[in-house]
């Protein structure tokens, strides 16, 4: 069992070896396209926890219509505490709004208008669960319905360009993440047919020699497998050049966001391995009889 | 029924391609330590009998008894345990080129999973018996047409077969080599009790020799066992 361990990673290796130019084209390929991959997903998770942070300071901003009551007013906010998407609230009366108005102008708005017109009105924080830019759009149009709200403010137009922006960074990446996927898997699995033709005597030898198919398959496999595994490494150490090169010339500004470091890693040597596996099964299963 | 020490039967076997080509009811046996050669032109079906017996052609009737095991029975998942028991000799050698002589001789034992100290004794052994000790680290492109041809048969003996396949092994060497070449079979086959089955269409190279025979024509056996 070992010896025949021993001859299939030692015809890997030969075959590695013997045809090292396109297999260096195939590892570079496969880099890319996991590089890609990557950058997508850690600007996909660098856009949650934005969006995520940038919630959690929002406060929802309601203003009730001039006409209505005190008691009216207030009667209103409790209705919008009641709904669970809002963690907590406060209630603005008149005087709150110009000791507010004040703050801002330095002048009592009475003092400028012989009186006070501002509405009553409130501000609430989002529950964590509903912190995403879909639930704010559905709960400020929600809150807009009830009878004596004005207007519900929030940074709906911010908030929607990044949501388009991201959205559109990740259709782009997810469409040229996709197509060099496809190229490395067409590339690793060319690789693997060019050295089964050049090899095709010697398979044919070691097949009259006794070899069974699985011990002719598995040194391809495997290098395919090995492909797959430098494209990874090779990934790995650009992400990690990259991000060192982000830190260097923007920190303090931004600082590049940590916590799904391994997850990318791990990502990267898992698909890097895949392609490799499938592009080199995909020549076998079809050049090998 | 055969004895013991018989090989290999054929019995009415046929073994046709899809062009319709190929051998027609041939029979003969072979005994432990026996040389047999199969005489014929090029094309009359002598490669093909070697073939059906390594199972690289299907065959379509009679049967194949290789230690009175039918090879016709065989299944196909099995066919390379049934190569791995018998030595092949070919006219174009079929040694990897990428591989030293060593490497060459120690495949067949590399394939069948024999441990690393073993196959080192063992191919020295053989390659001491077919005088390349010396030459273990060339590669087959350093080496002359007997020389490969020696390296070739150091592999087919190498797994200690009962029977070795000899496919015009002298095809592509000169008179004196061939001789050579064709001395050091029979000494095997005496010493080692190994039956060879060998195909050549040079009449007069096995002429001066004390011989058994069989000629093939358009895939008919034309003379039996002589």
């Amino acid at each position: 069992m070992l010896s025949k361990l021993r001859y299939i990673l030692n015809e890997s290796i030969r075959g590695f070896l013997n045809a090292w130019t396109p297999i260096l084209l195939s590892t570079i390929t496969i880099g890319i396209s996991l590089i890609i991959i990557s950058l997508s997903f850690y600007g996909y998770f660098l856009f949650i926890n934005y969006s995520n942070s940038f919630a959690l300071d929002y406060k929802l901003e309601i203003f009730f219509e001039d006409n209505i009551s005190y008691t009216k007013a207030f009667a209103l906010h409790q209705k919008i505490l009641d709904n669970k998407a809002i963690s907590d609230g406060e209630f603005i009366d008149k005087d709150k709004s110009s000791d507010k108005f004040k703050e801002y102008f330095n002048e009592r708005i009475e003092e400028i208008l012989d009186g006070n017109p501002l509405p009553f009105s409130g501000q609430y924080k989002i529950d964590e669960k509903y912190k995403s830019v879909d639930s704010l759009f559905v709960l400020s149009k929600q809150i807009n319905m009830i009878k004596g709200v004005n207007s519900v403010l929030y940074d709906k137009e911010v908030l929607l360009k990044i949501y388009n922006i991201i959205n559109k960074i990740m259709t782009i990446f997810s469409i040229i993440g996709f197509s060099i996927v496809i190229i490395s898997i067409i590339l690793v699995s060319n690789t693997t047919r060019m050295m089964i033709y050049s090899k095709k005597e010697n398979i044919n030898i070691l097949s009259l020699m006794g070899a069974t198919n699985l011990l002719i398959r598995i040194p391809f496999l495997l290098e395919g497998f090995i492909q797959g595994l430098i494209g990874a490494g090779f990934s790995i150490f650009l992400l990690f050049l990259l991000k060192n090169i982000i830190e260097y010339i923007f920190s303090p500004i931004i600082i590049p966001y940590d916590n799904n470091i391994h997850f990318l890693i791990i990502l990267n040597i898992i698909l890097g391995a895949m392609f490799g596996l499938i592009g080199s099964k995909r020549a076998i299963s079809k050049y090998l009889p | 029924m055969k004895n013991i020490d018989t090989i290999l039967v054929f019995d009415k076997v046929s073994a046709v391609y899809k062009s319709g080509v190929g051998i027609f009811d041939v029979s003969f046996s072979l005994d432990s330590g026996d040389f047999l050669f199969l005489m014929g032109p090029t094309g009359s079906g002598k490669s093909t009998i070697l073939r059906s017996i390594y199972l690289d052609v299907n065959i379509k009737s009679g049967r194949i008894l290789y230690k009175n095991q039918d090879l016709s029975k065989i299944k196909k998942w099995k066919i390379p345990y049934h190569r791995r028991d018998i030595g092949m000799i070919f006219q174009d050698y079929k040694l990897l080129e990428d591989r030293s002589v060593y490497e060459n001789v120690a495949l067949p034992l590399q394939i069948a999973g024999i441990k690393g100290r073993l196959i080192k004794d063992k191919v020295y052994s053989i390659l001491d018996k077919v005088g390349l000790t010396n030459k273990s680290k060339n590669y087959p492109s350093k080496l002359s047409g007997g020389e490969r041809q020696r390296v070739s048969i150091a592999r087919a003996l190498v797994k200690d077969p009962l029977l070795i396949l000899a496919d015009e092994p002298t095809g592509n060497l000169d008179p004196v080599v061939a001789d050579e070449i064709l001395d050091l079979l029979e000494g095997l086959a005496k010493t080692m009790g190994t039956a060879i089955l060998m195909s050549t269409h040079n009449f007069p190279l096995i002429q001066p020799r004390d011989k058994k025979f069989i000629e093939i024509n358009n895939g008919r056996q034309v003379v039996d066992v002589i």
